[in-house]
Protein backbone atom coordinates (compact mmCIF):
# COMPACT_ATOMS: atom_id res chain seq x y z
CA UNK A 1 0.00 0.00 0.00
CA UNK A 2 1.33 3.78 -1.00
CA UNK A 3 1.71 6.50 1.09
CA UNK A 4 -1.59 8.05 -0.17
CA UNK A 5 -3.31 5.15 0.07
CA UNK A 6 -2.64 4.41 3.85
CA UNK A 7 -4.00 7.85 4.55
CA UNK A 8 -6.98 8.02 2.57
CA UNK A 9 -7.61 4.00 3.69
CA UNK A 10 -7.45 5.41 7.11
CA UNK A 11 -9.74 8.42 6.71
CA UNK A 12 -11.90 6.73 5.37
CA UNK A 13 -11.67 4.04 7.98
CA UNK A 14 -12.16 6.53 10.47
CA UNK A 15 -14.86 8.48 9.02
CA UNK A 16 -16.99 4.90 8.34
CA UNK A 17 -16.59 4.03 11.94
CA UNK A 18 -17.17 7.05 13.53
CA UNK A 19 -20.99 6.56 14.04
CA UNK A 20 -20.63 2.83 15.10
CA UNK A 21 -17.91 3.91 18.35
CA UNK A 22 -20.31 7.19 19.00
CA UNK A 23 -23.55 4.76 19.56
CA UNK A 24 -21.70 1.92 20.81
CA UNK A 25 -20.11 4.79 23.53
CA UNK A 26 -23.53 6.52 24.19
CA UNK A 27 -25.15 3.05 24.38
CA UNK A 28 -23.08 2.54 27.66
CA UNK A 29 -22.33 5.91 28.83
CA UNK A 30 -25.66 7.31 27.80
CA UNK A 31 -24.08 10.81 27.17
CA UNK A 32 -23.79 12.18 24.04
CA UNK A 33 -20.91 14.49 24.81
CA UNK A 34 -19.47 11.99 27.13
CA UNK A 35 -19.86 9.36 23.77
CA UNK A 36 -18.43 11.93 21.70
CA UNK A 37 -15.31 13.06 23.83
CA UNK A 38 -14.68 8.83 24.26
CA UNK A 39 -14.24 8.30 20.70
CA UNK A 40 -12.35 11.56 19.59
CA UNK A 41 -9.90 10.04 22.50
CA UNK A 42 -9.65 7.06 21.16
CA UNK A 43 -9.24 8.19 17.38
CA UNK A 44 -6.15 9.99 19.24
CA UNK A 45 -5.00 7.44 20.77
CA UNK A 46 -5.30 5.65 16.96
CA UNK A 47 -3.12 8.37 15.78
CA UNK A 48 -0.55 8.94 18.49
CA UNK A 49 -0.19 5.18 18.75
CA UNK A 50 -0.60 2.83 15.40
CA UNK A 51 2.28 5.06 13.23
CA UNK A 52 5.36 4.19 16.04
CA UNK A 53 3.89 1.03 16.59
CA UNK A 54 2.36 -0.32 13.14
CA UNK A 55 -0.86 -0.51 11.95
CA UNK A 56 -3.18 -3.18 13.50
CA UNK A 57 -4.83 -5.83 11.48
CA UNK A 58 -8.49 -5.05 12.04
CA UNK A 59 -8.58 -1.46 12.48
CA UNK A 60 -12.23 -1.29 13.18
CA UNK A 61 -12.15 -3.69 15.38
CA UNK A 62 -8.89 -2.25 17.17
CA UNK A 63 -11.06 1.05 17.42
CA UNK A 64 -14.75 -0.92 18.51
CA UNK A 65 -12.52 -2.64 21.47
CA UNK A 66 -10.44 0.26 23.00
CA UNK A 67 -13.77 2.76 22.87
CA UNK A 68 -15.77 0.04 24.89
CA UNK A 69 -13.50 -0.60 27.32
CA UNK A 70 -12.77 3.53 27.44
CA UNK A 71 -16.68 3.98 27.75
CA UNK A 72 -16.63 1.12 30.32
CA UNK A 73 -13.60 2.71 32.21
CA UNK A 74 -15.12 6.39 31.71
CA UNK A 75 -18.84 4.27 33.54
CA UNK A 76 -16.70 3.22 36.62
CA UNK A 77 -14.97 5.90 37.02
CA UNK A 78 -18.02 8.18 37.28
CA UNK A 79 -19.57 5.75 39.51
CA UNK A 80 -22.96 5.48 38.04
CA UNK A 81 -21.76 1.39 36.73
CA UNK A 82 -24.65 0.27 39.42
CA UNK A 83 -27.65 2.06 37.63
CA UNK A 84 -26.28 0.47 34.17
CA UNK A 85 -24.26 -2.22 34.46
CA UNK A 86 -27.65 -4.18 33.97
CA UNK A 87 -27.55 -2.28 30.17
CA UNK A 88 -23.82 -2.77 29.48
CA UNK A 89 -23.41 -6.60 30.38
CA UNK A 90 -23.38 -7.99 27.13
CA UNK A 91 -21.04 -5.73 25.98
CA UNK A 92 -18.75 -6.12 28.55
CA UNK A 93 -18.91 -10.32 28.22
CA UNK A 94 -18.00 -9.22 24.12
CA UNK A 95 -14.95 -7.16 25.41
CA UNK A 96 -13.91 -10.39 27.92
CA UNK A 97 -9.85 -10.21 27.58
CA UNK A 98 -9.91 -7.14 25.66
CA UNK A 99 -6.85 -6.21 27.31
CA UNK A 100 -6.69 -3.45 29.63
CA UNK A 101 -8.39 -0.36 29.78
CA UNK A 102 -8.15 1.30 26.53
CA UNK A 103 -4.93 -1.23 25.73
CA UNK A 104 -6.65 -2.80 22.96
CA UNK A 105 -3.05 -2.65 21.73
CA UNK A 106 -0.57 -4.17 21.87
CA UNK A 107 -2.12 -7.80 22.94
CA UNK A 108 -5.28 -6.35 23.27
CA UNK A 109 -8.72 -8.84 21.68
CA UNK A 110 -8.61 -6.87 18.71
CA UNK A 111 -5.74 -8.10 17.40
CA UNK A 112 -5.22 -11.79 18.50
CA UNK A 113 -5.78 -14.08 16.27
CA UNK A 114 -9.05 -15.68 15.83
CA UNK A 115 -10.53 -12.29 16.84
CA UNK A 116 -10.23 -10.14 13.66
CA UNK A 117 -13.83 -10.12 13.30
CA UNK A 118 -15.76 -7.07 14.40
CA UNK A 119 -16.64 -7.63 18.00
CA UNK A 120 -20.79 -9.20 18.58
CA UNK A 121 -22.40 -6.38 19.41
CA UNK A 122 -25.70 -4.54 18.70
CA UNK A 123 -25.39 -2.17 15.83
CA UNK A 124 -26.66 0.45 17.17
CA UNK A 125 -26.12 3.53 14.31
CA UNK A 126 -30.00 3.29 13.82
CA UNK A 127 -30.56 4.63 17.45
CA UNK A 128 -27.90 7.12 16.84
CA UNK A 129 -29.56 9.01 13.74
CA UNK A 130 -33.00 8.68 15.60
CA UNK A 131 -31.83 10.69 17.92
CA UNK A 132 -29.95 13.09 16.39
CA UNK A 133 -33.21 13.88 14.63
CA UNK A 134 -35.33 13.82 17.23
CA UNK A 135 -38.68 16.44 17.02
CA UNK A 136 -37.39 17.75 20.53
CA UNK A 137 -34.71 19.43 19.05
CA UNK A 138 -35.07 22.24 16.16
CA UNK A 139 -34.30 21.83 12.76
CA UNK A 140 -31.16 23.11 12.50
CA UNK A 141 -30.35 21.91 15.75
CA UNK A 142 -30.64 18.18 14.46
CA UNK A 143 -29.08 18.77 11.22
CA UNK A 144 -25.83 20.30 12.94
CA UNK A 145 -25.90 17.38 15.51
CA UNK A 146 -26.54 14.26 12.54
CA UNK A 147 -23.23 15.81 10.65
CA UNK A 148 -21.64 15.66 13.92
CA UNK A 149 -22.54 12.86 15.39
CA UNK A 150 -23.44 10.44 12.60
CA UNK A 151 -20.83 12.00 10.24
CA UNK A 152 -18.43 12.68 12.09
CA UNK A 153 -17.55 16.37 10.56
CA UNK A 154 -15.89 18.82 12.41
CA UNK A 155 -17.91 21.69 13.75
CA UNK A 156 -15.54 23.88 11.55
CA UNK A 157 -16.66 21.44 8.46
CA UNK A 158 -20.11 22.26 8.98
CA UNK A 159 -19.78 25.72 9.54
CA UNK A 160 -17.46 26.02 6.32
CA UNK A 161 -20.20 23.79 4.57
CA UNK A 162 -23.46 26.46 5.67
CA UNK A 163 -20.90 29.08 5.36
CA UNK A 164 -21.74 30.65 9.47
CA UNK A 165 -19.69 31.12 11.87
CA UNK A 166 -18.15 27.95 14.01
CA UNK A 167 -19.76 29.57 16.90
CA UNK A 168 -23.01 29.17 15.64
CA UNK A 169 -22.36 25.25 15.12
CA UNK A 170 -20.98 24.90 17.98
CA UNK A 171 -23.83 26.75 19.81
CA UNK A 172 -26.32 24.78 18.03
CA UNK A 173 -25.09 21.64 18.78
CA UNK A 174 -24.36 21.88 22.20
CA UNK A 175 -27.89 23.19 22.95
CA UNK A 176 -29.07 20.40 20.80
CA UNK A 177 -27.17 18.35 23.64
CA UNK A 178 -28.25 19.87 26.77
CA UNK A 179 -31.77 19.54 25.26
CA UNK A 180 -31.42 15.87 24.93
CA UNK A 181 -30.07 15.37 28.30
CA UNK A 182 -32.90 17.93 29.90
CA UNK A 183 -35.71 16.08 27.86
CA UNK A 184 -33.91 12.67 28.87
CA UNK A 185 -34.46 11.40 25.52
CA UNK A 186 -33.74 7.92 25.20
CA UNK A 187 -31.22 5.90 23.50
CA UNK A 188 -33.59 3.87 21.34
CA UNK A 189 -35.00 2.81 18.09
CA UNK A 190 -38.42 3.97 17.77
CA UNK A 191 -40.79 0.39 16.62
CA UNK A 192 -43.80 0.29 14.62
CA UNK A 193 -45.83 3.09 14.09
CA UNK A 194 -43.61 5.41 16.06
CA UNK A 195 -41.22 4.73 13.72
CA UNK A 196 -42.49 5.48 10.53
CA UNK A 197 -43.89 8.73 12.40
CA UNK A 198 -40.47 9.64 13.05
CA UNK A 199 -38.84 8.12 9.68
CA UNK A 200 -39.84 10.97 7.57
CA UNK A 201 -37.88 13.37 10.21
CA UNK A 202 -34.53 11.96 9.19
CA UNK A 203 -35.16 11.82 5.80
CA UNK A 204 -35.80 15.62 5.82
CA UNK A 205 -32.55 16.09 7.83
CA UNK A 206 -31.01 14.44 5.40
CA UNK A 207 -32.70 15.82 2.15
CA UNK A 208 -31.79 19.42 3.71
CA UNK A 209 -28.13 18.40 4.02
CA UNK A 210 -28.63 17.53 0.44
CA UNK A 211 -30.26 20.36 -0.86
CA UNK A 212 -28.01 22.75 1.38
CA UNK A 213 -24.78 21.08 -0.58
CA UNK A 214 -26.24 20.65 -4.02
CA UNK A 215 -27.12 24.75 -4.36
CA UNK A 216 -25.32 26.15 -1.53
CA UNK A 217 -27.63 28.55 -0.62
CA UNK A 218 -24.90 31.84 0.23
CA UNK A 219 -20.94 31.76 -0.79
CA UNK A 220 -18.51 32.23 -3.34
CA UNK A 221 -19.52 27.70 -4.45
CA UNK A 222 -21.99 26.71 -6.07
CA UNK A 223 -21.93 23.38 -4.21
CA UNK A 224 -20.54 22.19 -1.04
CA UNK A 225 -19.04 18.74 -2.15
CA UNK A 226 -18.63 18.08 2.18
CA UNK A 227 -22.88 18.10 2.66
CA UNK A 228 -23.47 16.53 -1.23
CA UNK A 229 -21.06 13.85 0.18
CA UNK A 230 -22.27 13.37 3.41
CA UNK A 231 -25.68 13.44 2.51
CA UNK A 232 -24.93 10.67 0.15
CA UNK A 233 -23.46 8.92 2.59
CA UNK A 234 -25.66 8.87 5.25
CA UNK A 235 -28.49 7.90 2.98
CA UNK A 236 -26.61 4.93 1.79
CA UNK A 237 -25.85 4.14 5.81
CA UNK A 238 -29.69 4.28 6.45
CA UNK A 239 -30.42 2.44 3.42
CA UNK A 240 -28.10 -0.36 4.58
CA UNK A 241 -30.11 -0.46 8.12
CA UNK A 242 -33.61 -0.52 7.21
CA UNK A 243 -33.50 -1.87 3.54
CA UNK A 244 -37.21 -2.77 3.45
CA UNK A 245 -37.85 1.07 3.62
CA UNK A 246 -38.64 2.13 0.02
CA UNK A 247 -38.30 6.02 0.92
CA UNK A 248 -34.29 5.62 2.14
CA UNK A 249 -33.98 3.91 -1.40
CA UNK A 250 -35.86 6.62 -2.96
CA UNK A 251 -33.68 9.23 -1.39
CA UNK A 252 -30.24 7.63 -2.24
CA UNK A 253 -31.51 7.18 -5.65
CA UNK A 254 -32.43 11.20 -5.50
CA UNK A 255 -28.75 11.97 -4.55
CA UNK A 256 -26.89 9.66 -6.14
CA UNK A 257 -28.68 11.15 -9.28
CA UNK A 258 -28.49 14.38 -8.51
CA UNK A 259 -24.65 14.26 -7.76
CA UNK A 260 -23.88 12.30 -10.28
CA UNK A 261 -23.73 15.98 -12.08
CA UNK A 262 -21.82 17.86 -9.95
CA UNK A 263 -19.02 17.78 -11.74
CA UNK A 264 -20.87 19.00 -14.85
CA UNK A 265 -22.84 21.99 -13.45
CA UNK A 266 -19.87 24.42 -13.92
CA UNK A 267 -17.42 25.00 -16.54
CA UNK A 268 -13.69 26.04 -16.13
CA UNK A 269 -13.83 28.75 -14.66
CA UNK A 270 -16.99 28.72 -12.53
CA UNK A 271 -20.08 29.11 -14.68
CA UNK A 272 -23.12 27.97 -14.16
CA UNK A 273 -24.52 25.37 -17.33
CA UNK A 274 -28.24 24.61 -17.55
CA UNK A 275 -28.57 21.05 -18.83
CA UNK A 276 -28.51 21.44 -21.61
CA UNK A 277 -25.14 23.01 -21.96
CA UNK A 278 -23.60 20.24 -20.05
CA UNK A 279 -21.08 17.31 -21.37
CA UNK A 280 -23.37 14.38 -20.92
CA UNK A 281 -19.96 12.29 -20.90
CA UNK A 282 -18.60 13.79 -18.09
CA UNK A 283 -21.72 12.41 -15.41
CA UNK A 284 -20.57 9.97 -13.08
CA UNK A 285 -22.08 7.01 -14.59
CA UNK A 286 -21.16 4.94 -11.01
CA UNK A 287 -23.37 7.18 -9.41
CA UNK A 288 -26.12 6.95 -12.31
CA UNK A 289 -25.65 2.93 -11.60
CA UNK A 290 -26.36 3.37 -7.98
CA UNK A 291 -28.70 5.76 -8.13
CA UNK A 292 -30.87 3.82 -10.94
CA UNK A 293 -30.40 0.79 -8.77
CA UNK A 294 -31.78 2.43 -5.58
CA UNK A 295 -35.14 4.06 -7.73
CA UNK A 296 -35.38 0.21 -8.45
CA UNK A 297 -35.24 -1.02 -5.08
CA UNK A 298 -37.50 1.94 -3.69
CA UNK A 299 -39.96 0.64 -6.20
CA UNK A 300 -39.78 -3.13 -4.94
CA UNK A 301 -39.71 -2.21 -1.54
CA UNK A 302 -43.07 -0.06 -2.14
CA UNK A 303 -44.18 -3.22 -4.04
CA UNK A 304 -43.42 -5.68 -0.90
CA UNK A 305 -45.11 -3.17 1.59
CA UNK A 306 -48.29 -2.60 -0.42
CA UNK A 307 -47.97 -7.03 -0.91
CA UNK A 308 -47.82 -7.47 3.01
CA UNK A 309 -51.21 -7.93 4.34
CA UNK A 310 -50.02 -5.74 7.84
CA UNK A 311 -48.66 -3.25 5.64
CA UNK A 312 -50.46 0.41 6.77
CA UNK A 313 -51.22 1.05 3.32
CA UNK A 314 -53.59 -2.06 3.50
CA UNK A 315 -53.86 -5.82 2.01
CA UNK A 316 -52.31 -6.97 -1.19
CA UNK A 317 -54.23 -5.84 -4.27
CA UNK A 318 -54.54 -1.94 -2.71
CA UNK A 319 -52.71 0.39 -4.72
CA UNK A 320 -51.82 3.66 -3.41
CA UNK A 321 -49.64 6.44 -4.87
CA UNK A 322 -45.98 6.25 -5.05
CA UNK A 323 -44.77 8.82 -2.07
CA UNK A 324 -43.18 11.93 -3.45
CA UNK A 325 -39.75 10.92 -2.50
CA UNK A 326 -40.13 7.77 -4.92
CA UNK A 327 -41.38 10.43 -7.74
CA UNK A 328 -38.65 12.94 -7.05
CA UNK A 329 -36.38 10.06 -7.83
CA UNK A 330 -38.04 8.82 -10.94
CA UNK A 331 -37.83 12.71 -12.30
CA UNK A 332 -34.03 12.60 -11.66
CA UNK A 333 -33.65 8.86 -13.49
CA UNK A 334 -36.06 10.38 -16.18
CA UNK A 335 -32.87 13.15 -16.80
CA UNK A 336 -30.36 10.38 -15.56
CA UNK A 337 -31.61 8.59 -18.24
CA UNK A 338 -31.51 10.20 -21.49
CA UNK A 339 -29.07 9.83 -24.03
CA UNK A 340 -28.89 13.54 -24.73
CA UNK A 341 -31.02 16.74 -23.72
CA UNK A 342 -32.78 16.67 -27.02
CA UNK A 343 -33.76 12.97 -26.03
CA UNK A 344 -35.55 13.67 -22.70
CA UNK A 345 -39.10 12.58 -22.00
CA UNK A 346 -40.29 15.89 -20.48
CA UNK A 347 -44.15 14.01 -21.20
CA UNK A 348 -43.26 11.77 -19.15
CA UNK A 349 -41.22 13.95 -16.78
CA UNK A 350 -44.50 16.36 -16.64
CA UNK A 351 -46.98 12.83 -15.67
CA UNK A 352 -44.57 12.44 -12.81
CA UNK A 353 -44.93 15.96 -11.78
CA UNK A 354 -49.23 16.10 -12.03
CA UNK A 355 -48.69 12.74 -9.93
CA UNK A 356 -46.47 14.51 -7.54
CA UNK A 357 -48.73 17.94 -7.71
CA UNK A 358 -51.32 15.24 -6.73
CA UNK A 359 -49.95 14.37 -3.69
CA UNK A 360 -48.15 17.12 -2.39
CA UNK A 361 -48.89 19.99 -4.26
CA UNK A 362 -46.24 22.71 -2.79
CA UNK A 363 -45.36 25.88 -4.68
CA UNK A 364 -41.90 24.20 -5.50
CA UNK A 365 -43.41 21.27 -6.88
CA UNK A 366 -45.35 23.49 -9.20
CA UNK A 367 -42.66 25.43 -10.13
CA UNK A 368 -40.39 22.87 -11.13
CA UNK A 369 -43.49 21.44 -13.07
CA UNK A 370 -43.80 24.63 -14.81
CA UNK A 371 -40.53 24.09 -15.98
CA UNK A 372 -41.27 20.77 -17.64
CA UNK A 373 -44.44 22.24 -18.91
CA UNK A 374 -42.33 24.92 -20.59
CA UNK A 375 -39.96 22.12 -22.69
CA UNK A 376 -42.74 19.99 -23.26
CA UNK A 377 -44.91 22.61 -24.73
CA UNK A 378 -43.17 25.61 -25.38
CA UNK A 379 -42.92 28.28 -22.83
CA UNK A 380 -46.63 30.16 -23.73
CA UNK A 381 -47.97 27.29 -22.36
CA UNK A 382 -45.80 27.62 -18.97
CA UNK A 383 -46.08 31.09 -18.32
CA UNK A 384 -49.65 31.49 -16.91
CA UNK A 385 -48.66 29.15 -14.54
CA UNK A 386 -46.28 31.02 -12.91
CA UNK A 387 -47.61 33.98 -12.26
CA UNK A 388 -50.01 32.37 -9.56
CA UNK A 389 -46.76 31.19 -8.18
CA UNK A 390 -44.93 34.77 -8.12
CA UNK A 391 -47.32 35.36 -5.57
CA UNK A 392 -46.76 32.39 -3.10
CA UNK A 393 -45.33 33.62 0.20
CA UNK A 394 -42.61 30.48 -0.14
CA UNK A 395 -41.59 31.39 -3.34
CA UNK A 396 -41.49 34.93 -3.78
CA UNK A 397 -38.98 35.85 -1.68
CA UNK A 398 -36.40 33.64 -3.04
CA UNK A 399 -34.97 34.36 -6.32
CA UNK A 400 -35.94 31.26 -8.62
CA UNK A 401 -39.82 31.99 -9.52
CA UNK A 402 -38.39 35.27 -10.78
CA UNK A 403 -35.37 33.63 -12.97
CA UNK A 404 -37.65 31.01 -13.92
CA UNK A 405 -40.04 33.45 -15.41
CA UNK A 406 -37.50 35.54 -16.56
CA UNK A 407 -36.27 32.40 -18.85
CA UNK A 408 -39.74 32.21 -20.13
CA UNK A 409 -40.68 35.49 -21.12
CA UNK A 410 -36.95 35.36 -22.69
CA UNK A 411 -37.68 32.20 -24.95
CA UNK A 412 -41.32 33.75 -25.37
CA UNK A 413 -39.50 37.05 -26.81
CA UNK A 414 -40.97 39.53 -24.08
CA UNK A 415 -37.76 40.95 -23.48
CA UNK A 416 -38.51 43.78 -21.35
CA UNK A 417 -40.45 41.91 -18.93
CA UNK A 418 -38.13 39.21 -18.93
CA UNK A 419 -35.55 41.83 -17.26
CA UNK A 420 -37.52 43.21 -14.76
CA UNK A 421 -37.96 39.65 -14.10
CA UNK A 422 -33.97 39.11 -14.11
CA UNK A 423 -33.60 42.41 -11.74
CA UNK A 424 -35.90 40.70 -9.09
CA UNK A 425 -34.32 37.59 -9.11
CA UNK A 426 -30.62 39.41 -8.86
CA UNK A 427 -31.97 41.29 -5.98
CA UNK A 428 -32.78 37.90 -4.08
CA UNK A 429 -30.26 35.45 -5.08
CA UNK A 430 -27.48 34.94 -2.74
CA UNK A 431 -25.24 32.89 -4.64
CA UNK A 432 -22.06 34.14 -6.17
CA UNK A 433 -22.24 31.58 -8.75
CA UNK A 434 -26.46 31.92 -9.37
CA UNK A 435 -25.52 35.80 -9.50
CA UNK A 436 -23.04 35.61 -12.01
CA UNK A 437 -25.35 32.94 -14.39
CA UNK A 438 -28.27 35.48 -13.69
CA UNK A 439 -26.05 38.30 -14.79
CA UNK A 440 -25.67 37.02 -18.47
CA UNK A 441 -28.52 36.02 -19.06
CA UNK A 442 -30.23 39.46 -18.22
CA UNK A 443 -27.83 40.99 -20.57
CA UNK A 444 -28.12 37.87 -22.88
CA UNK A 445 -32.27 39.50 -22.75
CA UNK A 446 -31.20 43.22 -23.53
CA UNK A 447 -28.80 42.26 -26.02
CA UNK A 448 -31.89 39.88 -28.06
CA UNK A 449 -28.90 37.02 -28.06
CA UNK A 450 -29.91 33.48 -27.60
CA UNK A 451 -28.74 32.35 -24.70
CA UNK A 452 -29.97 28.49 -23.04
CA UNK A 453 -33.18 27.11 -23.04
CA UNK A 454 -33.23 25.05 -20.26
CA UNK A 455 -32.67 26.56 -16.14
CA UNK A 456 -32.28 23.43 -15.38
CA UNK A 457 -28.83 22.03 -13.99
CA UNK B 1 23.14 3.21 9.18
CA UNK B 2 25.53 5.71 9.45
CA UNK B 3 25.94 9.19 11.72
CA UNK B 4 24.78 10.16 15.39
CA UNK B 5 21.44 8.87 17.08
CA UNK B 6 18.89 11.32 18.27
CA UNK B 7 15.97 10.79 19.92
CA UNK B 8 12.78 12.46 18.86
CA UNK B 9 10.46 13.07 21.55
CA UNK B 10 6.78 13.46 20.48
CA UNK B 11 4.59 15.13 22.77
CA UNK B 12 0.85 17.00 22.66
CA UNK B 13 -1.00 18.62 25.81
CA UNK B 14 -4.43 18.68 23.89
CA UNK B 15 -5.88 17.06 20.62
CA UNK B 16 -5.65 17.56 17.46
CA UNK B 17 -8.29 20.87 17.39
CA UNK B 18 -10.96 20.82 14.93
CA UNK B 19 -10.45 17.99 13.39
CA UNK B 20 -12.88 15.57 12.28
CA UNK B 21 -12.96 12.04 12.27
CA UNK B 22 -11.55 11.63 8.67
CA UNK B 23 -9.13 14.11 9.14
CA UNK B 24 -7.61 12.43 12.31
CA UNK B 25 -7.60 9.13 9.84
CA UNK B 26 -5.56 11.43 6.92
CA UNK B 27 -3.51 12.55 9.95
CA UNK B 28 -2.63 8.98 11.59
CA UNK B 29 -1.97 7.79 7.96
CA UNK B 30 0.45 10.86 7.67
CA UNK B 31 2.23 9.97 10.22
CA UNK B 32 2.11 6.04 9.06
CA UNK B 33 3.66 6.98 6.16
CA UNK B 34 6.70 9.10 7.58
CA UNK B 35 7.55 6.53 10.21
CA UNK B 36 7.10 4.06 7.42
CA UNK B 37 9.74 6.47 5.05
CA UNK B 38 12.28 6.80 7.80
CA UNK B 39 12.41 3.04 7.98
CA UNK B 40 12.87 2.99 4.02
CA UNK B 41 15.64 5.20 4.15
CA UNK B 42 17.62 3.57 6.86
CA UNK B 43 17.09 6.46 9.39
CA UNK B 44 15.18 4.78 11.93
CA UNK B 45 16.34 3.01 15.12
CA UNK B 46 13.51 2.43 16.47
CA UNK B 47 10.08 3.55 17.67
CA UNK B 48 7.27 3.26 20.15
CA UNK B 49 4.45 5.02 21.65
CA UNK B 50 4.21 5.97 25.16
CA UNK B 51 3.53 2.48 27.09
CA UNK B 52 1.07 3.98 29.74
CA UNK B 53 -1.98 6.20 28.32
CA UNK B 54 -1.42 8.70 30.93
CA UNK B 55 1.79 9.55 30.45
CA UNK B 56 1.19 12.70 30.21
CA UNK B 57 1.57 15.10 26.94
CA UNK B 58 4.71 12.51 25.65
CA UNK B 59 2.96 10.56 23.31
CA UNK B 60 5.99 8.33 21.68
CA UNK B 61 9.58 8.55 21.00
CA UNK B 62 11.65 7.79 17.80
CA UNK B 63 15.45 7.15 17.47
CA UNK B 64 16.86 8.27 14.16
CA UNK B 65 20.24 8.68 12.49
CA UNK B 66 21.42 12.01 11.18
CA UNK B 67 24.57 13.34 10.33
CA UNK B 68 24.27 16.02 12.70
CA UNK B 69 21.73 18.37 15.23
CA UNK B 70 20.16 20.17 12.34
CA UNK B 71 19.60 17.31 10.13
CA UNK B 72 17.83 16.15 13.39
CA UNK B 73 16.23 19.00 13.50
CA UNK B 74 14.42 18.78 10.09
CA UNK B 75 13.15 14.99 10.40
CA UNK B 76 11.45 16.79 13.68
CA UNK B 77 10.00 19.13 12.04
CA UNK B 78 8.68 17.45 8.81
CA UNK B 79 6.92 15.25 11.47
CA UNK B 80 5.62 17.79 13.56
CA UNK B 81 4.38 18.89 10.29
CA UNK B 82 2.69 15.54 9.83
CA UNK B 83 0.96 14.89 12.56
CA UNK B 84 0.34 18.18 15.16
CA UNK B 85 2.88 16.67 17.55
CA UNK B 86 5.71 18.88 19.43
CA UNK B 87 8.88 17.08 18.39
CA UNK B 88 11.67 17.66 20.90
CA UNK B 89 15.14 15.90 19.81
CA UNK B 90 17.69 14.74 22.54
CA UNK B 91 20.89 13.71 21.26
CA UNK B 92 22.11 10.50 22.37
CA UNK B 93 26.02 10.16 20.66
CA UNK B 94 27.10 13.72 21.45
CA UNK B 95 30.56 14.50 20.65
CA UNK B 96 32.76 13.78 23.56
CA UNK B 97 34.62 16.34 24.60
CA UNK B 98 38.39 16.03 24.47
CA UNK B 99 39.71 13.56 27.32
CA UNK B 100 41.53 15.73 30.08
CA UNK B 101 45.16 14.62 29.05
CA UNK B 102 46.17 12.69 31.99
CA UNK B 103 49.75 14.18 33.34
CA UNK B 104 52.40 12.70 32.55
CA UNK B 105 53.89 10.09 34.73
CA UNK B 106 57.62 9.44 35.28
CA UNK B 107 59.49 8.06 32.88
CA UNK B 108 58.70 4.04 32.24
CA UNK B 109 55.63 4.16 34.64
CA UNK B 110 53.67 4.07 31.57
CA UNK B 111 54.92 1.26 29.86
CA UNK B 112 54.70 -0.72 33.68
CA UNK B 113 51.14 0.30 33.73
Amino acid sequence: MSDDDIRDVLAETFHAEWPRLVAVAMRIVGDLQAAEDIVQDVLVTALDRWPLAGLPDNAPAWLMTACRNRALNALRDAGRARARELGVAQLAGAGAGAGAADGAWPGGAADQPGSADRPEIPDDRLRLIFICCHPVLPLDGQVALTLRMVGGLSTSQIARAFCVPDATIAQRIVRAKRTLAQRQVPFDEPAGPERSARLPAVLDVIYLIFNEGYLASAGQQLTSEALTSEAYRLARLLTELLPAEPDGWALRAIIALHRSREAARTDAGGRLLTMEEQDRASWDRQLIADGLAALARAEQAGQAELADPASPSGPAGWSRPASPLVLQARLAGQHAAAASFAETDWAAIVACYDELMSISGSAVVALNRAVAVAMASGPAAALPLLDNLTAEPALARTHRVWAVRADLRRRAGERAKAIADYDRALELVDNEVERRYLTTMRQAAAANTGGTRDGAC
Amino acid sequence: MTGRRFALVLARNERPAHASAAELGRLTGELAAWVSALRRWRLLVMAGPAAEDDAGPVRGLLVVAASDARSARTLADSCSAAAGHRVTVLELDAPRAAAPVPPVPPDGARCAA
